[in-house]
């Protein structure tokens, strides 16, 4: 049988064009075998390391250039006060900024129709406090209570605003959606938000 | 003369060296001409020993000919029909066994193309005993030669001739075996043997004299005017009184001079002449035996293939290397950046912790201004008579505007809305006259987005 299989080979390979396809099937199919053994592997270990390597010196760059605007992000935020610091619990503070925004509305001649709390957002180390209001006055007076509101120590920005006018008058009607963040006392962030901020 | 040899070459003539090798006895000569920038060299060498490893890579930097003398082989002229090109030395070889004597035994076949006239291609066939040729080709090889090409003396007379022009005889003399060549009608060639060379000369009496006057007694018949031309390559030799003799005018015209006089001479033109002969007519004119440049195909064919698998073994193993060192170079960076990054995540999390509470607040800050921005824009954009029932900033900053006025005034909003540097895509929609108590109001509708200062 391995004689006949010999002989088989040798009148195979007798041709060039035989003998090229034979060792050119065999160049492959051990390269083929190589690759899969031991460069494919090897190069799939290279390619996790490469990109571990690349993330951990992105992380390094970051957290370093964070390292060198400390001082100047401690001082700013030391500049905003406590007014901006959670202090209370989520309800509390969420009454006291509904408080706050009735006695604006009061000092302002503005008639809050309908005021409608969203619960609490976490955002970026942030609480945030979302109000939809429904007030309405002349522009003037509405005008002058989002300053009002807006204008004090605690961090409130206007998101979105309706203006309409009310027919046969001068006066309108304004859908106000407010917001009001507090900054969550140093060492208190949550683990989940740890590692994903940064300049 | 050389020069002009080298220079009237075919453009597919490679700029290889070329060795010529012709038996002597129980030696070889051979000589070396290697193309140069602007020239060439030459170089000569005669043996009988084989070959030092030295004088082997004289001549394994070369294409290796081996050049029959007239006497070893047989010419004939062959006419087979036209368009049988393809497989014309299929054609010849048959057609040419009948040529031969019959006690000629088996033959090895060469030609070379003369032209093709009335249907019919002309070739000039060269036919050498198969016995004969492989003794010539143990003798060299023994010497440590092994030829390329073996071609017959007549076709490399033939390519001189052709590439000098002009030359009505070729002698080609060396010691002890002389050739003369002279061209025939439709391109073929004559070439006679004189064995005993034209050593006796000026000796009457000398057979290669005799048998050279004989050859230019026979061309000066055909010619009646002008001189005959004679092309001397090999031993210097003046022929004094040889028109004495002819009773016709003889120009001659040496082909090498005296300083390479002999059989260096010879195979000087002959290499010349072959290192710039096309490659096909050096492959149609070789007398090599099939199965032996088979043979040497296969073992050239099996040296590539050996080197490719070598190659691609080392590509391999140089690929795995690779990936092994520069995994290594990225374990010893990841463990110091791994050591480094121990040392500062802690605090700088918490410091780009801080800087995202501060981005936050500062658009909360920013987003202050929006009312006032879009009551200050619409003021100074808004044409006289123009009022709005209805405006909606959303969260993303799109604004969206209704209102009416008493006439197409709203056509201009668009455009004066663009100019302020806080709206911009502004898009203007509906405008249109509806009626209204007893009147008529225009109403529109548009949108913009308000610009916001970035953070």
């Amino acid at each position: 049988m391995n004689e006949r299989l010999r002989k088989a080979w040798g009148s195979f390979v007798s041709q060039p064009r035989q003998l090229v396809l034979a060792v050119t099937a065999v160049l492959v199919l051990a390269g083929g075998v190589v690759c899969r053994q031991w460069i494919f592997p090897a190069y799939d270990r290279w390619a996790a390391l490469r990109d571990e390597v690349r993330r951990m010196g992105f992380d390094q760059e970051r957290l370093s250039r964070n390292l060198l605007v400390r001082p100047q992000v401690d001082e700013q935020l030391a500049q905003l006060g406590e007014a901006v610091q959670q202090t209370e619990s989520d309800q509390r503070t969420l009454s006291q900024f509904m408080v706050d925004l009735e006695s604006a509305a009061n000092a302002t001649s503005v008639a809050l129709v309908n005021a409608r709390p969203e619960p609490p957002a976490r955002e970026s180390s942030c609480q945030v406090y979302r109000v939809r209001l429904t007030v309405s006055g002349s522009l003037s007076d509405i005008l002058r209570f989002v300053n009002q509101v807006t204008d004090g120590p605690s961090a409130v920005g206007l998101n979105a605003v309706t203006l309409r006018a009310v027919q046969g008058s001068q006066q309108v009607e304004s859908i106000l959606t407010l917001q009001m963040a507090r900054v969550a006392p140093a060492g208190q962030a949550t683990g989940q938000e740890a590692g994903h901020g940064g300049a | 003369m050389l020069g002009r040899l080298l220079r009237n070459g075919s453009a597919g003539a490679s700029r290889q060296a070329v060795a010529v090798c012709q038996p002597r006895g129980e030696g070889l000569s051979a000589v070396w001409v290697r193309p140069t920038n602007g020239g060439f060299r030459v170089e000569s060498r005669e043996w009988s020993a084989p070959l030092t490893g030295q004088q082997g890579r004289w001549l394994a930097s070369s294409r290796v000919v081996l050049l029959l003398p007239k006497a070893a082989y047989l010419i004939r002229q062959l006419e087979v029909p036209a368009g049988c090109e393809s497989d014309a030395a299929a054609v010849i070889r048959l057609a040419s066994e009948a040529l031969l004597p019959p006690d000629f035994g088996e033959a090895e076949v060469s030609y070379r193309r003369l032209g093709t006239k009335k249907g019919t291609a002309a070739y000039e066939v060269y036919l050498i005993r198969r016995a004969k040729l492989a003794k010539m080709l143990s003798l060299a090889r023994r010497l440590g030669v092994e030829a390329e090409w073996v071609l017959p003396s007549a076709w490399v007379h033939a390519l001189i001739l052709q590439r000098l022009g002009g030359l009505d005889i070729l002698v080609d003399d060396a010691p002890g075996q002389t050739e003369i060549a002279l061209p025939r009608d439709g391109g073929g060639l004559s070439v006679r043997a004189v064995p005993c060379g034209l050593d006796g000369l000026p000796d009457p009496a000398a057979a290669g004299y005799r048998e050279l006057l004989e050859c230019i007694r026979s061309l000066s018949k055909a010619a009646q005017d002008g001189p005959i031309h004679v092309g001397w390559t090999g031993r210097p030799h003046p022929l004094e009184g040889l028109e004495d003799r002819l009773e016709h005018s003889c120009v001659r015209e040496r082909l090498w001079p005296q300083a390479q006089g002999g059989q260096a001479a010879s195979l000087t033109a002959a290499a010349c002449a072959i290192a710039q002969a096309e490659p096909r007519a050096l492959a149609e004119a070789s007398m090599l035996p099939l199965e032996l440049r088979r043979k040497r195909q296969q073992r050239h064919l099996t040296g590539r293939l050996k080197a490719a698998a070598v190659l691609a073994g080392v590509c391999l193993v140089l690929s795995y290397a690779a990936l092994r060192i520069s995994m290594a170079r990225y374990e010893s960076l990841r463990s110091r950046l791994a050591g480094q990054l121990e040392m500062i995540r802690a605090e700088g999390e918490a410091v780009g912790q801080r800087i995202d509470q501060l981005r936050v607040l500062q658009n909360l800050r920013i987003s202050r201004d929006n009312l006032a921005t879009l009551l200050q824009g619409l003021r100074e954009a808004t044409p006289e008579g123009v009022t709005y029932s209805e405006i909606v900033l959303a969260e993303d900053g799109r604004l969206r505007l209704r209102g009416q006025a008493q006439t197409f005034q709203p056509l201009l909003l668009p455009e004066r809305l663009e100019a302020q540097p806080m709206f911009e895509k502004v898009l203007p929609g509906d405008v249109a006259r509806v009626k209204k108590s007893g009147g008529s109001i225009v109403e529109f509708r548009l949108e913009a987005m308000l610009r916001r200062p970035s953070s």
